[in-house]
């Protein structure tokens, strides 16, 4: 179970919690299977995050790197390197640095393989 | 030189007013006008038609999808009546920066076009930022972005041969610009741009987003506005949209993020939507 971003949700994943809109009004149920459709919906709605069954971050993440290369990955590493300057504990750094090694990466992917990166951005 | 004699001659600058850029004359006249409780709309769009770059622009800016409106706005009355006087000027001073940022050819080793798109990438952080932690005034996020760094294009233009020494040692040595800047010139662009802010006679708001936007030490009391133009400056850096000669990405302060109390796994669904209306943004303030 673990909260997920709009954006790495995929086609048949089972919601964790009821997905409700800021008015605390329930828009999908919990156990409901999302769909292509359901996905577009949350992200028209302004959702961000939805709670998924048997899914955490670390997994998604780890399913991706598992597709890209170690050349590509050590390409991104090393120029993270360089933009990032240690900052210690900082959970707001960290997670930036995530976001930003994982925007780079689908950068990379895009431009040696064309469009073949399946994550579409909305 | 000694600091004292460095800062001096900032100062210096800063007083010889003839010599600092301007706001253009449509910025000013609609201040005055705002002052007077009679002002109707029909003034308020006179003023900003009498410049039509800039009236083109309000109206581009206004039917971005920035905005999200669902008919597209053809006047400037139509324009002042569903955004509001105050957002219009803040879209007003807005596009004046950008005239100001524009004049200036990078004729040094700052290249001032990618500076003018960090400096878009900036607003546009802090605007989504506001946005998502629901502060009164995003397009106040917006300016206070745009010209966070506004000093340093006075340091440019101004100072340009130290300035140099100062991006070099920056480029050379990774360290942020405004150590680079103390050291050489005896202050920083958070200064200078602060000075600048006063002598146009920003709010109050505006002249402190720009002094403080590097804050290390926030108190509980940190204005969420100065929060996010200190954040969307990190992020903005992250993304790469274009470089205002820092090295490495400024460390965002974690109680700053605390205070705009956005959970921080919205950081990425925020990122995507900073890059995706950048682009946006500097399509239409291009030109």
């Amino acid at each position: 179970m673990g909260v997920l971003s709009v954006n790495d949700l995929k086609d048949g994943m089972a919601l964790a919690s009821e997905v409700k809109n800021k008015h605390g009004n329930i828009l999908l149920k919990k156990g409901d299977m999302l769909s292509e459709i359901h996905i577009l919906l949350l992200k028209s709605w302004g959702i961000n995050e939805a709670e998924i069954e048997g899914v955490d971050w670390g997994q998604v993440e780890k399913r991706e790197m598992e597709e890209l290369s170690p050349e590509l990955i050590a390409s991104v590493e090393g120029e993270l390197k360089d933009l990032f300057s240690d900052f210690g504990d900082n959970p707001l750094m960290e997670e930036l640095y995530r976001v930003t090694k994982k925007f780079k990466l689908k950068k990379a992917v895009e431009k040696t393989c064309g469009s073949r990166s399946e994550n579409k951005q909305n | 030189m000694d600091p004292e004699a460095k800062t001096n001659k900032i100062d210096r600058i800063l007083r010889s007013v003839d010599r600092l850029p301007t706001l253009p004359t449509v910025y000013t006249k609609l201040t005055q006008l705002l002052r007077s409780p009679n002002a109707t709309v029909k003034e308020i769009g006179g003023i900003i038609s009498e410049d039509q770059a800039m009236a083109v622009k309000v109206l581009k800016i206004v039917n971005s999808a920035f905005y999200g409106l669902p008919n597209k706005v053809g006047s400037l009355k139509h324009a002042i009546v569903i955004l509001g006087i105050n957002q219009i000027r803040t879209l007003v001073l807005a596009t004046s920066t950008l005239q100001i940022f524009q004049k200036f050819e990078s004729d040094h080793s700052f290249d001032m076009q990618k500076f003018w798109e960090h400096s878009i990438g900036c607003a546009v952080a802090a605007r989504v930022l506001a946005e998502t932690a629901s502060l009164r005034s995003p397009d106040d996020a917006f300016t206070g972005g745009l010209l966070h760094d506004i000093g340093k294009l006075v340091h440019a233009v101004y100072l340009s041969e130290e300035f140099a020494t100062v991006v070099a040692d920056c480029e050379e040595r990774g360290v942020p610009m405004s150590e680079s800047e103390q050291r050489i010139l005896g202050h920083d662009h958070a200064y200078t741009g602060k000075e600048l802010a006063i002598k146009w006679s920003l709010s109050q708001g505006t002249v402190d987003m720009i002094a403080y936007h590097h804050i290390v030490n926030p108190s509980s009391e940190l204005p969420k506005e100065i929060a996010v133009v200190h954040i969307g400056n990190s992020l903005s850096i992250a993304l790469g949209l274009g470089s205002g000669g820092e090295k490495k990405v400024p460390v965002a302060n974690m109680k700053a993020w605390e205070i705009l109390g956005i959970k921080l796994s919205n950081l990425e669904s925020i990122m995507l939507r900073i890059d995706k209306f950048f682009n946006e943004s500097v399509a239409i303030l291009k030109n």
